[in-house]
């Protein structure tokens, strides 16, 4: 599905369509592919993988195609980019042969989440064997009296180190693909402009006057910045959550499990419930779009990614909900499970989106820069 | 409430559709093709030409009525018919901000089009998205939109309209209303009717848009004694590359390195002085001049010092090291093109080679001489590029009045028939074409004929 020989033939495909593109130049002003592609007469990968990171799938361009499908052009930009994306994520994915997840990650993901869950149950019941995994605990530190604080920290702490090295070889392979130095991401200028593209998705405004993009159907709307808003925001604040526990454990001697009005736990619940209507609102645009311009083949890593940020935050917030009774350890269990699978998926799958699709920008904020 | 059929489903025919739902009317629009090929050849269009005495969102300065008509009057050698054409480019303005107001989206111009960002106003995305857009104001005003609806016959008595013959899915169809707009385009698409019109050669005519103008509405009413304005051989083609599609072609199939090179025929001899004028305004000649050409095709060749000179081209151009071999890949005659280049380069006169002015390169002392930008072709490795007509429209269309009113023969108007578009633009463009007016003409006389059948 994602061999080699396929991505060859994609490769030569989209350099078609650039081409195509280039001569059109209607869309020039939807997104910042357009203008950037008429930077070139010819499309080689370093480029295409650039334009294809640098494309927000929001469908514009399809919809306003004159030779899109039936057209024997056949242009079809959101989705030749969207496979070229996932080509170009297997590509610079270290360690490479892990880049290989990319082609079935539902199926990765699916299995990987069954492991974790039971590998928690199993740890749960082996350091808990003075009690059975169904008793209420209460006070704090009551996690670790599940799971021990250092296996929980040890664990986090050697994965956290293995997504932040597969995420710097990952983005410094994207870069300087085409030639830009690591030396350049020295100037801070670049940053502004792709920190506030990615902060409002300004990308996905359509254009000057803000309308919108095509993300159901031919018509204009904002319903994906949105909810894509809710999902980013709200994984903004699980961290900020994350964070602010690890000082107050490390630093202020105070153990979880925190108390309601503690800041914690209101960043925590409030992101949690943002990341999760940010979900459902993603699944429902993508069941109800036009499936012409979507990939069929990456509906399971964009199903299985989505369905994997839900469940992390749904049993979170059930597991705040019921941390004082029976249910407790099992909860605690389950949703350390998606957590441990998520982390250990980070690298390899959606969630490299944002690694390259920042990237882009700070090439595309270099390119505005040399313009004006 | 009055019932009206708008026959047609490019840009004109829905500002006819929208206004006369807005205006209170229940509207039935009739498009022959099937949805996803929607549009008519505006799908393929990116702009409008308007007049604006001062600069709005997207246009920029000011662009005088008065320099509007002229640019209309020198590219149809000052046949137009003035009430029309005036009407036209003094309503331009308005139909502009109600397409704003009804969401239809504006861009700045693009690059490579800045000459246009004056008088022309771009629509975002180009004509599809216009077109998508026109048909959702259809959707939420309720007008009925029924595709693969091929108006055969419109059956007249008297003044007036009686009834339409429609084939549809579901079989033939006889439909009636109070009043109708014809908006259904020429007849460029019709391979029998250019047969007619043009003759033999027309078999080697592309056609940049839709393959749905059929012409039989025209046809139908022309065979009926409605009068007709324009002449069948007038309509606007460019030349584009000759690998273009049949149909559909749009605007990537144009090529816009003539002025840097020369143009051959098949026999290896030039033809016209390709340095004539600046490109967009000699574009427009040279559909017509391939056309006049042994095989209708001509063959541009220009060297490496021009290649990146120009906007891309969408198929790539042959290549050879040598005259010699550049010949023989495009099936020339070897020895009449070396000596047709040979002649060429040794009249080429040096000068101060400049795109952006009329400069003084030039040839001297040839039958032909090219008069601006002429170099010598000496840099290898040589492009060559075969180009044939591309028609993008016909003028030949029925009368109107300033109520977009259809006239008989006999001078009598008719009571419930409107028309728009294409099939009228022939009262305003006797020939020649200036960029953009097409959409003018379509928009403003649509809104005209939706406003009067509205009110029949």
């Amino acid at each position: 599905m994602f061999s080699n020989e396929d991505s060859i033939l994609r490769l030569k495909d989209a350099s078609r369509a650039m081409e195509i593109c280039n001569a059109c130049r209607y869309c020039e002003t939807l997104c910042p592919v357009f203008p950037q592609i008429t930077q070139f007469r010819t499309f080689d990968k370093p480029t295409l993988n650039y334009l294809s990171n640098l494309c927000h799938n929001c469908k514009g361009c399809f919809h306003g195609c004159q030779y899109a499908p039936p057209h024997e052009f056949d242009l079809n930009i959101p989705k030749t980019f969207s496979e070229l994306r996932v080509d170009s994520y297997i590509q610079y994915a270290f360690p490479n042969i892990l880049g290989k997840l990319f082609a079935k990650n539902g199926t990765v993901v699916s299995i990987l989440i069954a492991v974790c869950i039971g590998l928690l149950f199993i740890a749960g019941a082996y350091f808990n064997s003075a009690d059975s995994l169904f008793t209420a605990y209460d006070g704090k530190g009551s996690f670790f009296k599940v799971i021990p604080y250092e296996i929980m920290t040890l664990v986090s702490g050697l994965i956290c180190l293995h997504v932040v090295i597969a995420f710097i070889v990952g983005f410094r392979r994207f870069w300087t693909e085409n030639g830009d130095k690591m030396s350049e991401l020295a100037d801070l200028s670049l940053w502004k402009y792709a920190m506030g593209a990615a902060a409002t998705l300004k990308h996905l405004d359509g254009g000057d006057n803000g309308h919108g993009c095509n993300h159901i159907d031919d018509r204009f709307g904002h319903s994906r910045k949105w909810f894509h808003h809710g999902v980013m925001y709200g994984f903004i604040l699980t961290l900020i959550s994350t964070t602010l526990a690890a000082i107050y454990h490390h630093f202020l001697g105070l153990h979880a499990p925190y108390d309601f009005d503690s800041l914690v736990v209101i960043t925590g619940t409030l992101g949690g419930i943002l990341m999760v209507i940010g979900c459902i609102g993603l699944t429902y645009i993508k069941i109800k779009a036009d499936p012409v311009p979507i990939s069929q083949k990456l509906l399971g890593m964009d199903y299985s990614f989505i369905a994997m940020l839900a469940l992390v935050n749904i049993t979170g917030l059930l597991l705040l909900i019921f941390r004082d009774g029976v249910w407790m350890p099992s909860l605690l269990c389950i949703h350390l499970g998606f957590v441990l699978a998520f982390f250990l998926m980070m690298p390899y799958c959606k969630f490299v989106h944002l690694l390259y699709r920042l990237g882009a920008l700070l090439k595309y904020a270099k390119y505005v820069k040399n313009n004006s | 409430m009055k019932k009206i059929i708008v026959i047609g489903g490019g840009n004109a025919a829905l500002c006819a559709a929208i206004t006369a739902a807005q205006e209170g009317a229940e509207v039935t629009l009739l498009e022959s093709s099937p949805k996803l090929w929607r549009g008519g050849n505006s799908q393929h269009t990116r702009n409008m030409r308007v007049y604006h005495p001062k600069p709005t969102t997207t246009l920029v300065e000011s662009y005088p009525f008065e320099e509007y008509y002229e640019d209309l009057l020198k590219v149809t050698k000052g046949e137009t018919n003035e009430e029309l054409a005036t009407l036209a480019i003094k309503s331009s303005i308005d139909l502009y901000y109600w397409m704003e107001k009804n969401g239809i989206n504006f861009q700045p111009s693009l690059k490579g089009t800045l000459s246009l960002s004056r008088t022309n106003a771009f629509f975002l995305g180009g004509g599809k998205t216009l077109i998508n857009r026109e048909y959702q104001i259809a959707e939420d005003l309720g007008i009925k939109v029924l595709y693969e609806h091929e108006v055969l016959n419109v059956n007249l008595k008297d003044n007036s309209v009686e009834s339409l013959d429609v084939v549809s899915p579901s079989g033939k169809l006889k439909l009636t209303a109070d009043a109708y707009v014809a908006a259904s385009g020429g007849f460029e698409s019709n391979r029998d009717w250019l047969r007619e019109a043009w003759g033999e050669q027309s078999k080697n005519y592309l056609i940049r848009g839709t393959k749905f103008n059929q012409g039989k509405v025209l046809k139908s009413l022309l065979s009926q004694g409605v009068q007709k304005v324009g002449k069948e051989e007038q309509g606007h083609a460019v030349a584009v590359d000759g690998r273009a599609p049949l149909y559909d072609g749009g605007i990537v199939t144009r090529l816009d390195c003539v002025p840097f090179g020369i143009v051959l025929n098949d026999e290896g001899n030039r033809f016209y002085d390709e340095g004539e004028d600046f490109w967009p305004k000699r574009y427009a000649i040279w559909g017509r001049l391939v056309a006049s050409q042994p095989n209708q095709v001509g063959h541009v060749i220009i060297d490496s010092k021009s290649f990146d000179l120009f906007m891309p081209s969408v198929f790539e151009p042959t290549k050879a090291n040598s005259i010699e071999e550049l010949a023989q890949k495009l099936s020339l005659p070897v020895e009449e093109v070396i000596k047709t280049i040979d002649e060429f380069n040794a009249a080429v006169v040096e000068g101060d080679f400049d795109l952006t002015k009329l400069d003084n390169c030039k040839t001297e002392g040839l039958e032909v001489n090219k008069t601006h930008w002429a170099r010598r072709i000496d840099t290898p490795p040589y492009y060559g590029y075969t180009l044939r007509p591309g028609v993008t429209f016909t003028y030949l269309g029925v009368k109107i009045d300033k109520d977009a009113r259809v006239y008989m023969e006999d001078g009598k108007p008719m009571t419930n028939l409107f028309a728009t578009g294409e099939m009228v633009a022939g009262n305003i463009l006797s020939q020649g074409y200036l960029a953009g007016i097409g959409m003018t003409i379509g928009g403003v006389f649509g809104r005209i004929a939706g406003k009067g059948a509205a009110n029949v």
